[in-house]
């Protein structure tokens, strides 16, 4: 039987890239939840204009 | 809060390293199939923990209808979605030992069909939680649907069982001797443990961030 | 009122006002009819191939026609602005559930039978050689389904996408009830005894408990606004 190392460097690089992906996703929503968090504290200090602008849109996947 | 949370990501990185090298460094060629085997201490603890995810959405789906506690419902929500995550790791890895040892990427075998079914079920309750605004029904509905996704497995599993088989059976559940030798199950438990932990480190963020969430948008 | 009152009465009301409007049934008699012709075109005029895939073609059939009356199954009281009647009723709410379950699986059974008619006629099967048996695999399989199904449209009513979730909901969670139906349907159809598939028929019939067992539980859940 061949030793197939390919196959096995395609399954443990695949699981790396979900794992490492699903990792890096949560990452990314918590450091956009810190800055939306900063930006809610700031604008609580002052007064808010009538039409606010919205935030940017979240990007989502 | 977050300190738990960071020590839980070493100790699942750690455990991580530990199976890497366990799978590689200690547990020998096996002898039928070569080295493609290692693929085995990857896709068995996957499919385990994807289980053990799924499991957890059906209690916490349970206690949300029982009590209404938004926590069970955020639970719920993260096991579902790691344990997703865990199912295609499992299918895609299963995959990839399937073309070397059966000779195709993909046949309709009982398991292969009835994890794939599980997997789009849970696709399915992840689409109907981003489909509902309403935070309070899209608990609710969904609590519905774990539970009733989780009494499917069993049905789906037996059914598609008997529709047609060709896997080898599983060999670490079974019953009494196992034929692997300790090198073996010890390598697959050392990444089950840290796919476990993996797991855990997942969900414990992943609830947070819901928990971030609600409050920032409430 | 008993609670076997109540489910007769949610019963009664949606036969009543489909005799009265027949929107869903005229539909779906006219959908069973040019599924024929769809199943034609797939695999062309032999014969052999067409009896080979009868079960799986039958209980497709079912399935696409169930789909398109239980996404309508709580049509009428949304759109009427009847939830609320709903919601008001007095006493335990599953009474509803159990109701619209046993409506939608009559308006199933018969949408089934015509089917079966239509299949006899048009693609030459014999299925008036074991009557009795067809009757309890089909009914075994369309309970689940009913069962199953009127949860989800309940759940899907009041979503927006609600015509593609309720399918996307729907179908992977029966896919052991269909295999089970065509299994057992296929045996039946070469005329083996109900006992050479009675795993297949505690199967069914497990699916059956289990998913009216939980809508009787959850649909209370479901039902709040």
């Amino acid at each position: 039987m061949p030793d197939n190392w390919s196959f096995v460097l395609a399954a443990y690089g695949l699981a790396a890239l979900v794992l490492g992906g699903y990792w890096r996703r949560l990452l990314r929503r918590e450091r956009e939840l810190a800055a939306r968090e900063r930006r809610r504290g700031a604008a609580r200090d002052e007064p808010r204009p009538a039409h606010a602008p919205p935030g940017p849109p979240i990007p989502r996947r | 809060m977050t300190s738990r949370e960071r020590v839980l990501g070493w100790v699942a990185g750690l455990g991580l390293t530990a199976g890497f090298v366990m799978a590689f460094g200690v547990a020998p060629r096996e002898a039928t199939q070569g080295n493609v085997q290692r693929i085995m201490y990857l896709h068995v603890p996957a499919i385990l923990v994807a289980y053990l995810a799924f499991g957890v959405v059906l209690v916490a789906s349970v206690i949300y209808l029982w009590g209404r506690a938004a926590g069970a419902d955020r639970l719920a929500h993260a096991s579902a979605e790691v344990g997703v995550v865990f199912t295609s790791i499992n299918i895609a890895t299963g995959a990839i030992w399937g073309k070397p040892t059966w000779g195709t990427w993909w046949t309709w075998d009982a398991r292969l069909t009835s994890v794939s079914i599980m997997f789009v079920i849970y696709l399915a309750y992840l689409l109907l939680r981003a489909m509902i605004e309403d935070r309070e029904r899209a608990a609710r509905f969904a609590a519905v649907l774990g539970i009733v996704a989780a009494l499917d497995i069993p049905l789906v599993h037996f059914s598609v069982y008997w529709w047609r088989t060709l896997h080898q059976p599983a060999t670490l559940l079974r019953p009494g001797s196992t034929p692997m030798d300790p090198p073996f199950v010890l390598a697959l438990i050392v990444n089950l443990v840290a796919f476990v932990l993996l797991y855990g480190y997942f969900v414990a963020k992943r609830v947070r961030l819901l928990r971030q969430e609600q409050e920032v948008l409430a | 009122m008993t609670y076997a009152r109540r489910s007769w009465i949610v019963l009664w009301k949606d036969l009543l006002s489909e005799r009265r409007s027949k929107e869903t049934l005229n539909a779906l008699f006219f959908f069973a009819l040019l599924l024929l012709f769809l199943f034609q075109f797939a695999l062309g005029a032999d014969r052999e191939r067409l009896t080979a895939a009868m079960p799986g073609l039958l209980w497709l059939g079912f399935i696409l026609s169930g789909l398109v009356g239980l996404g309508r199954a709580f049509l009428a009281e949304r759109e009427n602005d009847c939830w609320e009647g709903l919601l008001l009723a007095p006493g335990d709410k599953s009474a509803i559930y159990l109701g619209k379950v046993a409506g939608n699986l009559v308006l199933m059974l018969f949408v089934e039978a015509v089917l079966l008619v239509l299949f006899a006629v048009f693609f030459d099967v014999d299925l008036g050689a074991h009557p009795l048996r067809l009757t309890v695999v089909i009914g075994l399989g369309t309970l689940g389904f009913a069962a199953v199904g009127t949860l989800f449209a309940a759940m899907t009513a009041h979503v927006r996408a609600r015509e593609v979730l309720f399918p996307v909901l729907l179908l992977p969670v029966q896919v052991p009830l269909l295999l089970g139906a065509v299994e057992a349907t296929e045996a039946v159809l070469l005329g083996e005894p109900l006992g050479a598939v009675g795993h297949w028929l505690g199967l069914l019939a497990a699916a059956d408990a289990i998913y009216l067992t939980v809508g009787i539980l959850t649909f209370d859940a479901i039902l709040e606004a």
